[in-house]
């Protein structure tokens, strides 16, 4: 079994990346996003000492740093107060971010990341899920959803992708 | 559009990253140390809240003549005492960070909501109750010390107003006040404020509390907030009554 220590390189080697970008998802503010950081690394490098392997390191991570997240958009008074949409809420095609017209890819990513800050944060969780590339099973792994449900909001989530973000990958 | 579009930016946004921010141990353990000194400066607020209020009242029991003064303040020591052990009986029970790898999102979500319901429910219990019979005695035996003081300086019985009728009607009117007081007091940081976090929030089924604030007993009003205005929100209701 490996160590503490060398279970957290390796998370920071194979999902350090994706760390940060949930960080930036759940958060704007770039030192509260550091902040943010750091204490999922630090919930991360805690929970590693009893991890035992009854699940993958993926699922395990994504858990971790999940509900890090999601208690600190809980805890913040600024994005209590924000009225946050369900994925069913937001509008598929939406004229004012037509990637067509300004198909930046740091344009396109930031208004991607407008948008899952918009959401509430089960659906947050499950977006973002989705764009680091982890399958239905996974997701449900991590978010606790039942896979019907979990199937049923991707499909949503494709859609508006498709509508909105399609620009993106043409820069 | 196909399948293929949306894994396209699904890659997009995998690749939108550069170098991933690495914590050394000293700075996670730093991170953690600071975490640790907060909540200990909070806890050691609270005690010696909770210490200034038994002193006071340990004060008051010393000096004032009547027993029933001083049964009074034993009782408000006994229950300043319980209500500081329940404060911090309830906020060690945090969940540990490994807890949220055990747990899928909506477990966590759910049992954090569930702590927090249960802290609330019972802040009545824990809270506010431990005070009551020390209050109530305390101030019907203000009432009566105030009332005999005024007589025996040849005033007469109309002076004192509302401090003359009979004892039991005295007591209840000693409680009622506390209630109030209690109330007034709680109500910014504890039951409501909570209450309405928490149904807003099962709403929208988020989840509750920072890391920094799970580790606070959320809901439950502090020992420095309450047990301090509750009695000076006291004594001003009392000197105003008896003039």
């Amino acid at each position: 079994m490996a160590s503490q220590e060398d279970l957290y390189e390796e998370v920071v080697q194979t999902h350090g990346a994706a760390l940060d970008r949930l960080a930036r998802a759940y958060e704007a503010d770039p030192d509260k996003c550091r902040d943010l950081l750091q204490d999922i690394h630090l919930a991360i490098w805690q929970s590693l000492e009893i991890f035992d392997g009854r699940c993958s390191l993926r699922t395990w991570i994504y858990r971790v740093g999940h509900n890090v997240a999601a208690s600190h958009v809980a805890g913040d008074r600024r994005a209590r107060s924000r009225q946050l949409l369900s994925i069913e809420d937001v509008d598929v095609a939406d004229a004012k971010t037509d990637t067509e017209k300004s198909a930046e890819r740091n344009i396109a990513l930031d208004r991607l990341m407008a948008l899952i800050r918009e959401l509430k944060p089960s659906d947050r969780q499950l977006m973002l899920l989705f764009l680091e590339g982890v399958d239905a099973p996974g997701i449900g792994e991590v978010t606790g959803m039942s896979p019907g449900n979990v199937a049923t909001r991707v499909h949503r989530i494709k859609n508006i992708l498709r509508n909105r973000f399609q620009g993106g990958e043409k820069s | 559009m196909t399948n293929d579009s949306v894994s396209k930016i699904c890659e997009f946004w995998q690749q939108g990253s550069h170098e991933p921010t690495r914590f050394n141990g000293e700075d996670l353990r730093s991170r953690m140390n600071k975490f640790e000194r907060t909540i200990r400066r909070r806890n050691l607020r609270e005690y010696v809240a909770a210490g200034l209020v038994i002193g006071v009242f340990a004060y008051y029991g010393w000096v004032f003549p009547t027993l029933l003064l001083r049964i009074g303040c034993g009782l408000l020591i006994l229950g300043t005492a319980y209500v500081a052990y329940q404060l911090h009986r309830k906020a060690s029970a945090r969940p540990a960070p490994a807890e949220m790898g055990l747990r899928n999102c909506v477990q966590f979500q759910r049992s954090e909501l569930e702590r927090q319901r249960d802290a609330l429910r019972a802040v009545w219990s824990w809270y506010l109750s431990p005070f009551l019979p020390g209050m109530s005695l305390f101030l019907f035996g203000l009432f009566q010390f105030t009332k005999n003081v005024t007589e025996a300086a040849g005033r007469t019985k109309g002076h004192t107003m509302w401090c003359t009728p009979s004892a039991p009607a005295q007591l209840l009117r000693a409680s009622l006040w506390l209630l109030v007081a209690s109330g007034w007091s709680s109500w910014p940081s504890g039951c409501s404020i909570g209450e309405r976090r928490m149904s807003s929030r099962s709403k929208s089924t988020t989840s509750i509390g920072s890391p920094r604030m799970r580790t606070r007993f959320q809901g439950g009003p502090s020992i420095s907030q309450g047990c301090i205005l509750r009695p000076c929100a006291s004594r001003l209701i009392c000197s105003a009554a008896c003039g």
